[in-house]
Parts: structure tokens; C-alpha cells; sequence
């Protein structure tokens, strides 16, 4: 039997706001296979983002169990999970959360800087003409239009390769057209990469596009 | 670490992060305390260093002497001293007389100092404390030379060419309880600052000869004036050669008679160091302030390289960094306007004679920092700038990633 990429069982996280405690995911459970694209989809709140970011070790889940490739990630180290997150997770935010201070092609290369490897500086440029933005590696995020913001971190999210992509509304904050763009980007890019994609979206018409489909409604999956 | 350094210059090394006025503020407090403490300390050092030159310059590093003075040629008792310490270089007779000089009514105490005009020169360094006129101290019209101080100079009222008398008491040779005098007549042929303000107001120099002759003790003299080769070993030195030569003789350095001041100053120092290094770290809670503010502005950038596998101690090591460099800007800007200060003061006391010579027994400090000073408020400044960045360092290193991406 193959295992899923990533397991996440009976994931509780609640958070405490004066002195009242709010549930945000009750009993949560979900795998995601090699290949494959899931949307998650709900209301404002529903807890998408928790678990995605639980699902991507930036949070901690108050209860339950978290397996890649059949390895628990329960009892890692800040050293192991900064690895992990490093070899095998691209995230996208809904905000770009490009870094000012670097120019495009250093914010792609990022990823390798951060864990002190040679940069594939090709790679990084090729990722960049596919997002339609090789004529600014030079620019700074100031000197770029959102889209083209969200185009970058697209490219920074797949630079390494990663087995799995995480995305939390990256149309979110866009207009249509640059939103309808970043949709198929991340499409091509997550076939050619073989990588499976995980994607946070309130957009109906992005949802049709994922094999996998499941609502969140008050910290449980929809029935 | 490469990394490290790259974020930090690019995160807070900006233009934009530098014209915030918490780290132009951090930064100054840090600056104003070392500065401070490097003008303290090279007053301290400054006044150390005066009063070594000139108790070296002008009494030598020993004096080897003997109660009822010495009367065998000097040659002979300068071969036995070398022939028991190889490090003694030099040595030249001296004799000296308590005496007092008058002029228009005003009679003033003084200290006559009778020195080999041939071999002194070998052991102290007068000539370069040599304000006007020359050393000649030979007979020349008649009169022998004398060199007197700065201080004393005015007191009289004299100066190069004009002359001046000595008078020296002598024990009554009918009666015991009375004094007889024994004088002489010299020409002022140079004015000397000898750095020691009882010295520029008492000090006479002139010719051994001369000095015996008013003290009518023939060929006697006091004792030797020794060069060695190290200054600093003098104390261990003279502690040796009393051995060695055993009484009456005596062998006094030339920190023994004002150990009581160079120890005050090294306590002083110390306390002066603390006292001031306070301003430091007052400064440093002005870093940890300004590190923590600019680790919560970068918080959502740090949580974003986290979310790509950015290690927390690499987070820590960032603020580290930070607090080193401005631990090294301050310390650099602080070195830098310390010695701005320390131009300054020496210019102003050139100028304006800042310090009561009556008072603190210089009246000039040539200011100077040691190099161990040099090293302590550099080292301290930079462990304490490094220590300001553990706070935020911590805090932004055990933050989740989500709780800083959650900010935006």
C-alpha cells in the first residue's frame, strides 16, 4: 500500500480569546497523495488557514498526528522542521510576503540562501520567464504590480522543488485577470513539478479546477 | 552566516531603517558612553603617563644613595652596580641641597640640583623639557650656568641671561645651633618645564662641582642616578640591588615616591571604568529596545523564511549580528568622538591651563589611552551590544511562523 505524501489524523487547535476558548478545528482528518489537487474551500473563519498552516508545520495542532511518507512529524526538532519545510514544502501566501530589500531573482533564490546551498540560478530564471517576469530580476518588489508580486512568490514557492505546495488564497488579493493568471501558473507549474497542491480558496471557479474538493464548516470537513 | 549578515544589512542597514530615529538615538547613547569613557580613561592614563615621564626624565628610573653621601670616584661605585646588574645601563652623580634664592625681597625655598654635565644627559632626558635657552651649565663671563623651572622663572621674575643667587644654610662651625650661609652666583641659561609642578617651582640644575662647592662637601655626592633598560622593572630592581649591596646604601625607583598617587590612580581607573560603563549599558537597554522594534517590524519577512526553512537559531544568530554591528558602529563613532574630545581638551589646556599645577602636581596632561583601555571598552561596548540582541533574538526566534504571518 502506497502511503499519502502527508497524513494529517484527528487534528484539534483552538485558540484563546479573552478568556473564551474558540474550536477552530474539531476531529480534523485528511491525506494528500503525490500528484494531486486539493482545494479546500469554506466560510470566513471555518479554520482554512489554521489547518493549512498546521499542514505546513507553521502551526502546531493542540491534538492529533501529522505523517509525511508515513514519518510523524510530532517530535521534530526546530532544526528537522526547518529542514522539512525547506526540502519538501512552497508556500504561497495571499499576501506576496516578498522581502522589499531583494531584488526578483534574489527573492526566488531565497529558499537556497536560507539553508546555505549553491543557488540553481538557471532554474530560478527559467521559473521567471514562465511567470512572465524575466525582464525584472532586477526590480524590487516596490517597483512591481501585485500580480506580478504574486508571480514572483509563485516562482520562489516551486524554486526548490517541493513535494508539496501549500497555498492560502493566492488569488485572494488579486483582480480577476492577474487572479485567472496566477490560477494557471500555479497549474502548469504544480504538472511540470509533479508536486502535490494543497490551495486554500473562498473562488468557485478555481475549485472546479482540483481532482479533490472538501468544505470546512465550523472546524469540520463538510459532510 | 553569510546569510545572517546579508538579511541584516539589508533589513536594518537601509536607508529607510537608518533615518528611524530609535537607532539614530541607540546608536548616539552607545557613542556618547564610549566616548566618555575613553576621555576618562586617557585623563587617567594621560596623568599616569606625565607624571612617569617626568619622574623618569628628570630623577632617572633609580637612585642608588647613601646616608653620609658617597666618596669614592663615582666611576668606581657605578662599576660595582653594573658588575651586579648587567639591565643597569647608565648611572651619573647627583647632589642635591635644600637652599633658597631672593630676589627683590621675595625670598623663595628651592632645591638645587647638582648634576655631571658630562654623563647626565646618558640618564635623564631634561633636553627635551628645554622651554628656553639651553643646558649649558659651564662656567662662561665668569659665571657658571644654572637651569631653573617654568613656575620658578616667573616667581622671580627672571629669565634666560639673567642671574640669579643661591644660598645654601650651612651648620655654624663656632655655634650648633645657628647656620651660616654659603652663596653663589649663577647665570639663567635655560628655563625647563619638567612636567611636576614642585619641581618647576623649586628645581635649580646646575653643575655637580658647583653644588659641592656651595655645600662645601669637596668630592662627595649624594649618590647615582641610573638608565636601566625597562622602566617598569625599576621597583623589582631596586629591590634587588638594596639587596645585594646591603646598607647603608639605599636604592629608591622612580614610582616609590609617589606610589601612594599612582595607586590611587589605579584604583580610580577602575572605579571610573565602572562608573562610566553604566552609560553603556543605560545605552544598551536603549539597543534592546530598538532591536526589539525592528524585530517586530521584520517579524512577518521572518516568518516568511522561516515558512522556508529558516532555522530559529538562525533567527537569534541575525540579532546577534545586529547588536555587533551596532555594537561596532557606536564603538567606532564613540572611539572616534572620544578622541575628537581628547584634541579638543589638550588644545584647550595649552591654551587656558585647565589643571591647578598646585593642586594635582602636573599642570599639563598629555593625554593617552592605553592599550589595554583601548581593549576593555571595545570588548565590553561590543559583549554588551551583542548581549542587547538576545531578547529579541529570543523572542523572534520562538515566535511561530504563523503568528507573524498572521500579522498581515
Amino acid at each position: 500500500m502506497i502511503e499519502p505524501l502527508l497524513k494529517a489524523e484527528h487534528l484539534f487547535k483552538s485558540f484563546h480569546k479573552n478568556d473564551t476558548k474558540l474550536e477552530i478545528l474539531k476531529d480534523v482528518s485528511m491525506e494528500i497523495n503525490r500528484n494531486e489537487s486539493i482545494c479546500i474551500m469554506g466560510s470566513s473563519g471555518a479554520g482554512k488557514s489554521t489547518l493549512l498552516q498546521i499542514l505546513g508545520t507553521l502551526d502546531t495542532a493542540d491534538q492529533g498526528e501529522l505523517k509525511f511518507e508515513g514519518q510523524s512529524l510530532q517530535n521534530l526538532n526546530d532544526e528537522e522542521l526547518s529542514l522539512f519545510r525547506a526540502e519538501k514544502l512552497g508556500f504561497i501566501f495571499q499576501f506576496h510576503h516578498l522581502l522589499n530589500e531583494f531584488n526578483v531573482l534574489e527573492n526566488v533564490l531565497m529558499p537556497f540562501w536560507i539553508r546555505g546551498l549553491d543557488p540553481d540560478i538557471t532554474y530560478a530564471k527559467a521559473l521567471l520567464e514562465q511567470v512572465g517576469l524575466s525582464n525584472r530580476i532586477d526590480h524590487f518588489p516596490t517597483q512591481l504590480s501585485g500580480g506580478e508580486c504574486q508571480r514572483v512568490a509563485l516562482a520562489r514557492a516551486l524554486v526548490k522543488k517541493p513535494a508539496l505546495i501549500l497555498a492560502d488564497e493566492p488569488t485572494g488579493n488579486l483582480d480577476s485577470q492577474n487572479g485567472s493568471l496566477i490560477q494557471q501558473l500555479l497549474f502548469d507549474l504544480q504538472k511540470e513539478s509533479s508536486a502535490a497542491l494543497v490551495v486554500v480558496t473562498h473562488d468557485e471557479n478555481m475549485a472546479r479546477r482540483f481532482s479533490k474538493k472538501m468544505k470546512l464548516v465550523d472546524g469540520h470537513w463538510a459532510r | 552566516m553569510k546569510i545572517e549578515w546579508l538579511l541584516m544589512r539589508r533589513f536594518f542597514w537601509n536607508k529607510e531603517a537608518l533615518s528611524t530615529r530609535s537607532t539614530l538615538f541607540a546608536l548616539l547613547g552607545l557613542s556618547l558612553g564610549v566616548a566618555v569613557l575613553y576621555v576618562a580613561l586617557s585623563v587617567l592614563s594621560g596623568f599616569e603617563k606625565t607624571l612617569k615621564n617626568s619622574l623618569i626624565d628628570v630623577g632617572g628610573h633609580l637612585k642608588l644613595v647613601k646616608r653620609s653621601g658617597h666618596q669614592e670616584p663615582w666611576q668606581e661605585l657605578f662599576a660595582q652596580v653594573q658588575a651586579l646588574d648587567q639591565k643597569v645601563l647608565f648611572g651619573t652623580p647627583f647632589l642635591t641641597l635644600e637652599g633658597v634664592t631672593a630676589t627683590q625681597g621675595v625670598v623663595q625655598g628651592i632645591l638645587i640640583q647638582g648634576l655631571d654635565e658630562k654623563t647626565y644627559s646618558k640618564v635623564l632626558k631634561i633636553e627635551d623639557r628645554l622651554v628656553q635657552g639651553t643646558l649649558d651649565l659651564t662656567k662662561k663671563d665668569r659665571l657658571f650656568g644654572a637651569v631653573i623651572g617654568t613656575e620658578l622663572a616667573s616667581r622671580i621674575g627672571k629669565t634666560v641671561g639673567d642671574n640669579i643667587t643661591l644660598v645654601v644654610p650651612r651648620f655654624g662651625e663656632l655655634e650648633t645651633t645657628g647656620y651660616r650661609r654659603s652663596m653663589g652666583q649663577f647665570q639663567i641659561r635655560g628655563i625647563l618645564d619638567m612636567g611636576k609642578y614642585d619641581w618647576n617651582e623649586r628645581l635649580v640644575v646646575i653643575e655637580l662641582s658647583e653644588a659641592q662647592r656651595l655645600a662645601e662637601v669637596k668630592n662627595r655626592y649624594a649618590g647615582l642616578m641610573l638608565k636601566i633598560s625597562d622602566a617598569d622593572a625599576a621597583e623589582n630592581m631596586a629591590v634587588e640591588l638594596i639587596t645585594k649591596l646591603g646598607p647603608p646604601h639605599w636604592v629608591r625607583d622612580w614610582k616609590s615616591e609617589h606610589e601612594n598617587t599612582f595607586a590611587a590612580v589605579q584604583i580610580e581607573r577602575r572605579i571610573i571604568f565602572f562608573v562610566v560603563f553604566i552609560i553603556i549599558i543605560v545605552a544598551a537597554f536603549s539597543l534592546v529596545s530598538n532591536l526589539l522594534l525592528q524585530s517586530m517590524q521584520k517579524i512577518s519577512e521572518l516568518s516568511v523564511l522561516k515558512s522556508f526553512g529558516m532555522r530559529s537559531r538562525q533567527v537569534i544568530r541575525l540579532f546577534f549580528i545586529q547588536g555587533l554591528a551596532l555594537g561596532l558602529a557606536g564603538v567606532s563613532l564613540g572611539l572616534i568622538l572620544g578622541w575628537l574630545i581628547s584634541v579638543g581638551l589638550t588644545f584647550y589646556q595649552a591654551r587656558f591651563g585647565l589643571i591647578a599645577g598646585s593642586v594635582y602636581q602636573i599642570s599639563n596632561i598629555d593625554l593617552s589611552v592605553r592599550a589595554w583601555d583601548l581593549l576593555a571598552i571595545i570588548i565590553s561596548t561590543l559583549l554588551i551590544s551583542v548581549l542587547s540582541g538576545a531578547i529579541p533574538a529570543l523572542r523572534a526566534a520562538r515566535l511561530l511562523p504563523s503568528e507573524g504571518l498572521k500579522n498581515d
